[in-house]
């Protein structure tokens, strides 16, 4: 309709529901065109700020933009926001055709424009064949995609989907995740989406917000985010690691892996398993541990170290690696990169 | 073991079967049978205006109650539903508390309120608007009066369990899509709404097809309906034409309610959406 796309900002918001802090000085500013994923375990608040955004819930302090405007008192049909919901939210009640024309209709565009438009969208989604059905006549995959077509048939600057795809099967999932990324590079479209799960945050967005109990804990690129987890929290929800904790009283020493900190405030570091090597190059830190278990996952091979001191670390090995895979009760050397061991503070 | 699993229901088919089969059976062989194969009950029902006016009149009374139930119950239920969940058991018992008593009980109730030293009366005197007592008793408008707060709670529980079966997620789903709330309403709730309404309507209708207590007690000689004609016919061991004409009230009531059902059916729709 009017732009493209548009910015989101959100400052200091708070939500309280009784005494249950869902949202606390939660704060993001999202550039126009860009997909913005917030990340966080159950109950960290994503749905209420999606729904504080969309205009369903309102925030108790704080204030929410979309483009230069502060929507606080606006009611969601005045928002321009298209929406994708988990459960798809189909009117059960109309053809295909007619649940994407809905927010044509609503906006008053005429008949012949609608159509078209519909039509249009339609095959954006490979569903052109499908209008006439009901939504009930659809599997789930396509009901999705007929949910995505509704939401950017009207052109909303704005685009935001709750946990969209967590009622699909895993293929699905990918399948979507996939169009998603699609619609995304053709409309330009500024998308705020949410999700639990870190894979798809990761390979769908341009920065990942990662929640924990209603707070922002780090908001940066998806590279970013594996590579310099700014939080023990961050480092454990974003893909998979290994934390070594130091000992109480030496704090930034780390016997067990052969690495020591200057900085005595170092409380732990993070290791993924992917950085440990069995075969140690120049430079690496090393240190000894016996393998205790091997596991099989297809494209790698997962084993399960114990350090000297007892310490459980993952190594994870690609099987196109020279070496054979490690065999149960062996004792190995291991070794990596110093700069891998990312500090945590907390 | 083909009968199996249709084993619990064997009471419930010999009640069924003596309760309902059998007296139903009895009931038609009592219209058509005087002794030899007659159909002189019939004739005399559908010959006489009297007979015919009637059953005219138990329709457009049934029809009107049902529609006065659903102009007042529909809202109730939108209401309720609306409601925080925790709070909603309260309502939908308040609901119900009047059909703790008998339709006896309530009918004598609505004499208390509209009688000439009833509450109404005595309101009217009170604040000086008329100087002697209205009749309000013993006319059509007392009979569908009570008729309608009797059969209320009926309509609100039925549009009430429709409504609770409307994912609330759809209406948001209108509104972020550029509907307000009244346009929200009418494209999505209300269609989806319309079964659960159109339910309470068949059921109230079906229930006020079979009235004779109200209009027996507080309407007036002109309010009377098919059932007050059966129980009548009944009273004087009149059993073939008492038969007949109860053959006719049900047939009058399923004709009535399949033309509901084809005329209403293009405009309901399950607010079931099949989950993938
Ligand atoms: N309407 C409400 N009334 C009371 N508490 C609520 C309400 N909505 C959310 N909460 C609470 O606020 C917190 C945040 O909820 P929210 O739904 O935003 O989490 P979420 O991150 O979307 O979780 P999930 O991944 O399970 O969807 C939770 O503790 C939740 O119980
Ligand atoms: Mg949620």
């Amino acid at each position: 309709m009017s732009e493209a796309s548009a910015p989101v900002r959100f400052e200091n918001v708070t939500r309280r529901f009784g005494q249950v802090v869902a949202l606390e000085d939660f704060s993001l500013a999202v550039a126009p065109g860009e997909f913005v994923t917030l990340l966080g375990p159950s109950g960290s608040g994503k749905t209420t700020a999606l729904n504080i955004l969309a205009g369903f819930d309102h925030a108790d302090a704080g204030a929410v933009f979309i483009g230069e405007r502060a929507v606080g008192g606006l009611p969601p049909e005045k928002r321009n926001v298209g929406m994708v919901f988990q459960n798809f939210a189909l009117f059960p009640h109309m053809s295909v055709f007619d649940n994407v024309a809905f927010p044509l209709r609503m906006r008053g565009v005429d008949k012949a424009r609608r159509a078209r438009r519909v039509t249009e969208a339609l095959a954006m989604v490979r569903l052109a064949d499908y209008a006439e059905r009901r939504p009930n006549a659809l599997s789930g995959g396509q009901r999705q995609r007929v949910a995505l077509a509704r939401a950017v048939v009207a052109e909303p600057p704005v685009l935001l989907m709750d946990e969209c795809l967590s009622a699909l099967d895993l293929k699905l999932r990918e399948e979507l995740q996939q169009e998603i990324r699609r619609l995304h590079r053709v409309l330009g479209t500024t998308v705020v989406f949410v999700t639990h799960d870190q894979g798809e945050a990761l390979s769908l967005s341009d920065r990942v917000a990662v929640m924990e109990s209603g707070r922002v804990r780090q908001v940066d690129t998806p590279g970013a985010l594996y590579d310099r987890p700014a939080s023990r929290f961050v480092a454990d929800f974003v893909g998979r690691t290994n934390i070594v904790e130091a000992p109480a009283g030496a704090p930034g020493t780390f016997a067990d892996i052969d690495l020591a900190l200057d900085d005595r405030r170092v409380r732990a570091v993070s290791l993924r398993p992917e950085k440990l090597r069995r075969t140690p190059r120049d430079g690496d830190r090393r240190f000894e541990a016996r393998v205790e278990d091997v596991t099989f996952l297809g494209a790698a091979v997962e084993s399960r170290l114990v350090t000297r001191s007892g310490a459980v670390l993952r190594l994870s090995e690609t099987r196109a690696g020279t070496l054979p895979p490690p065999e149960r009760g062996q004792t190995v050397e291991i070794g990596y990169a110093p700069g891998d061991a990312v500090p945590l503070f907390d | 073991m083909p009968f199996g699993p249709r084993l619990p229901l064997i009471p419930a088919l010999l009640l069924a079967l003596a309760m309902f089969a059998v007296p139903a059976a009895l009931m038609v062989q009592q219209a058509l049978f005087d002794p030899g194969l007659t159909a002189v009950h019939f004739e005399r029902f559908f010959t006489r205006s009297v007979y015919l006016g009637v059953l005219q009149k138990t329709l457009v009374v049934s029809a009107v109650v049902a529609s006065l139930c659903l102009l007042v119950g529909y809202p109730m239920a939108l209401y309720i539903v609306h409601q925080p969940p925790r709070r909603r058991p309260l309502l939908l018992f308040l609901v119900l508390v009047p059909m703790w008593m008998s339709i006896l009980v309530r009918t004598y109730a609505w004499m208390v309120v509209l009688g000439r030293e009833g509450i109404v009366n005595g309101a009217l005197q009170w604040l000086g608007l008329t100087a002697e007592p209205v009749t309000l008793l013993f006319n059509s408008y007392a009979v569908h009066l009570a008729m309608a707060q009797i059969l209320l709670p009926v309509m609100v529980v039925t549009c009430y369990a429709g409504m609770t079966e409307i994912d609330p997620g759809l209406v948001r789903a209108a509104r972020v899509m550029g509907a307000g709330p009244l346009r929200a309403f009418r494209h999505v709730f209300l269609p989806l709404s319309l079964e659960g309404a159109v339910t309470g309507w068949s059921v109230i209708f079906i229930l006020s097809m079979g009235f004779f207590i109200v209009p027996a007690l507080i309407g007036g000689r002109r309010d009377t309906l098919l059932g007050n004609l059966i129980v009548g016919q009944v009273a004087q061991t009149n059993w073939g034409f008492a038969a007949a004409m109860a053959i006719v009230l049900l047939a009058a009531t399923v004709a009535l309610l399949g033309l509901v059902r084809l005329v209403a059916g293009r405009f309901i729709h399950s607010p079931r959406e099949a989950r993938p």
